[in-house]
């Protein structure tokens, strides 16, 4: 157990030196993850051949419905990286690519609009929404980071 | 007056097309903040845990003090019993040297006890 301690210890004033910022958490959170995981499950039947949904088949043609498939597989796998490796860059990518997918189905199910297409809307839009406030989210804890960084380390 | 159904198609290959470009800018160019913050919650992460390892190895030497006191006094113990067994053994021993002697007192005694009797 101590030689696991002394070599954690050891790596990490290696990589950082001996000032110990105190880090904005981003964590593991079970929410994001079911989200995520709907998402590629939502995705992943497009790109195996399952048609799509009635509003993106009637507007665009099949090379756009598979990005669409694609753009959700690759975005929530891209999540999935970003969420267990521990890296913000792969989490904003994925969640890029998640936000613009969701505006354009919203888009898709508005201009084709059908009794009780609403609250399909209204789900889909503020998953958008969600999307891009936590982009946002995670920019502001990355500057907050790199303020707490350019401070004199505490002895 | 364009097709709706037209332009809204169109908008929405561009929004495919404008995450799929955000998407990749995202991962290929330099954001150094965000560098910074994976290497701050890769130390926290760290930090976290050193302390569960520090918790964990301060519970596992209080578990072997422990172990060693109880090995100690059961030693201990054990020193008591060989020791009790031994005088206990010594106690017999004596016993059983005390009932020979009185074995042979009380012969001798008969045999004075004989002679004195007057035929």
């Amino acid at each position: 157990m101590r030689w696991r301690r002394w070599w954690h210890r050891w790596r990490r004033r290696l990589r950082y030196g001996r000032a110990q910022p105190t880090a904005t958490a981003v964590r593991v959170n079970p929410f994001e993850l079911y989200l995520v995981c709907l998402v590629l499950l939502g995705g992943l039947p497009l790109l195996v051949g399952a048609p799509a949904p009635r509003s993106l088949d009637a507007l665009v043609a099949r090379f756009w419905q598979l990005l669409w498939g694609a753009e959700l597989v690759v975005g929530a796998a891209a999540k999935l990286v970003g969420i267990f490796g521990h890296r913000v860059r792969w989490r904003i990518a994925g969640l890029w690519l998640l936000g613009y997918s969701s505006v354009a189905y919203a888009l898709a199910i508005i201009t084709t609009l059908t009794p009780g297409s609403g609250a399909a809307v209204g789900y889909i839009g503020g998953f958008a929404v969600a999307c891009f406030a936590q982009i946002r989210f995670l920019r502001r804890a990355a500057k907050a980071a790199t303020r707490r960084s350019s401070e004199p380390p505490h002895a | 007056m364009p097709d709706p159904s037209n332009l809204a198609g169109a908008v929405i290959a561009g929004l495919l097309s404008a995450g799929a470009w955000q998407f990749l800018a995202g991962l290929l160019r330099r954001k150094p903040e965000l560098d910074r913050l994976d290497a701050e919650t890769e130390s926290l992460r760290l930090t976290t845990a050193d302390r569960l390892i520090d918790r964990l190895d301060r519970r596992l030497q209080a578990v072997e003090a422990r172990n060693q006191q109880l090995v100690d006094e059961l030693g201990q113990r054990d020193q008591t019993i060989v020791e009790l067994e031994e005088r206990l053994h010594a106690m017999r021993q004596s016993v059983t040297d005390l009932q020979r002697q009185l074995t042979v007192a009380e012969t001798q005694l008969a045999a004075l006890r004989g002679r004195e009797t007057p035929s």
